[in-house]
């Protein structure tokens, strides 16, 4: 597992920012529950895109693994809407 | 342990060496489980109001008390609670849900002020808080609290009177409470025995402009729990099978554990920071 993180430390900075800066950004946006579930969908949006990014770079890029990033995307995306009045 | 639960969440050569919990077919079903525990709340919610709603448990009096603690914490004289001002905020509260609106001034232009003159309060000054979402009277406390210009309403110490307006409701199609303040000092001054005895009240009923609900269980907070409890299950799960592979040597494939444990960590973090309410 480390051993991917050290052979694509781009890919996973990459990832680091992008769930970081969701993170901050639905926190700047606390006060508006609209901005969040944009926001929210947006980060699932953007998890699996980076999921395309990074197994194209490994050169393992098929069908199960995105129907396994969508179910993951699909799923953190649905439990934290559902907590957002 | 039954091979079952092994097979669930350790990885194993019959479970092509991933947990099944991890796999895309057992995900999707928890979704679809995850969902119909939603509308089996939602449900409940409408149907037996008692046990589960949306309401909050947001009172008059208990917006009273905390107010009124918060000025004796700062050497404040207590609010005298005013039915005309509880007539004006919950006319404001009204006003928002009819013309679907959340702000001081409505989109038809009234103002604030206009709500106090309605109810015939005759005023030299005057103020406003409002909050919606909430749950706790205490939370919602906390986050006037920490907003300088609610907290300046909170402690003026020109402020002499309150009415507070509670009602239940649907705002933007989201089932909500509304809880408005209004703060105000009569044309004419308080006696002093007014004044002194003024803080006793009758407490102003929460107003439903939706059924009547009185909730046991605070359906937020389920969903909360049973949203946590998944992702904490399911980023055992993963370390567990980062571990597994690691000493095994394993090679799979299948989506990284990594970036799912990352991903999944930010929404079970947001998941339980997430606060109620606005103001």
């Amino acid at each position: 597992m480390l051993k991917n993180l050290f052979r694509y430390p781009t890919e996973f900075f990459l990832l680091a920012l992008l769930l970081g800066s969701s993170m901050v950004l639905y926190f700047v946006f606390g006060y508006s529950p609209q901005i969040r579930r944009y926001l929210i969908c947006l980060s699932g949006l953007l998890y699996w895109g980076w999921s395309l990014y990074y197994h194209w770079r490994r050169g393992d890029l098929n069908l199960s693994i995105l129907v396994e990033y969508l179910v993951f995307a699909l799923l953190g995306v649905i439990v934290l809407l559902s907590s957002v009045i | 342990m039954p091979k079952w639960l092994h097979l669930l969440f350790l990885p194993h050569p019959d479970n092509n060496h991933r947990a099944s919990l991890l796999q895309p077919g057992t995900l999707a079903l928890l979704i679809a489980v995850y969902l119909l525990n939603q509308s089996f709340i939602s449900s409940l919610s409408t149907l037996r109001p008692g046990i589960l709603g949306y309401s909050s448990e947001i009172t008059a009096q208990k917006v009273l008390d905390l107010t009124n603690t918060q000025r004796q914490k700062n050497n404040l004289a207590p609010l005298v609670y005013n039915q005309l001002l509880e007539q004006s905020a919950t006319a404001k509260a009204k006003d928002m849900f009819a013309a679907n609106y959340w702000a001081h001034n409505s989109p038809g232009g009234k103002v604030p002020w206009d709500f106090f003159n309605a109810a015939g309060y005759e005023f030299t000054v005057a103020g406003e808080n409002l909050a919606r979402d909430f749950q706790d009277t205490d939370t919602m406390m906390r986050a006037w609290m920490n907003s300088p210009s609610h907290r300046s309403n909170i402690i003026h110490q020109k402020y002499q009177e309150i009415g507070i307006g509670v009602v239940n409701g649907i705002l933007n199609g989201v089932k909500t409470t509304l809880v408005v303040q209004h703060f105000g000092t009569p044309l004419v001054p308080l006696v002093p025995q007014e004044v002194s005895t003024g803080t006793v009240l009758s407490a102003a009923p929460v107003t439903d402009l939706a059924p009547q609900i009185h909730p046991l269980i605070n359906p937020l907070l389920l969903t909360q729990l049973v949203g946590g409890l998944l992702f904490g299950l399911i980023l055992v799960v993963l370390v567990i099978d980062a571990w597994h592979t690691v000493n095994k040597g394993h090679h799979r494939l299948t989506g990284s554990t990594l970036g799912h444990m990352g991903f999944l960590l930010i929404i079970f973090l947001l998941l339980i920071l997430t606060r109620q309410g606005t103001i």
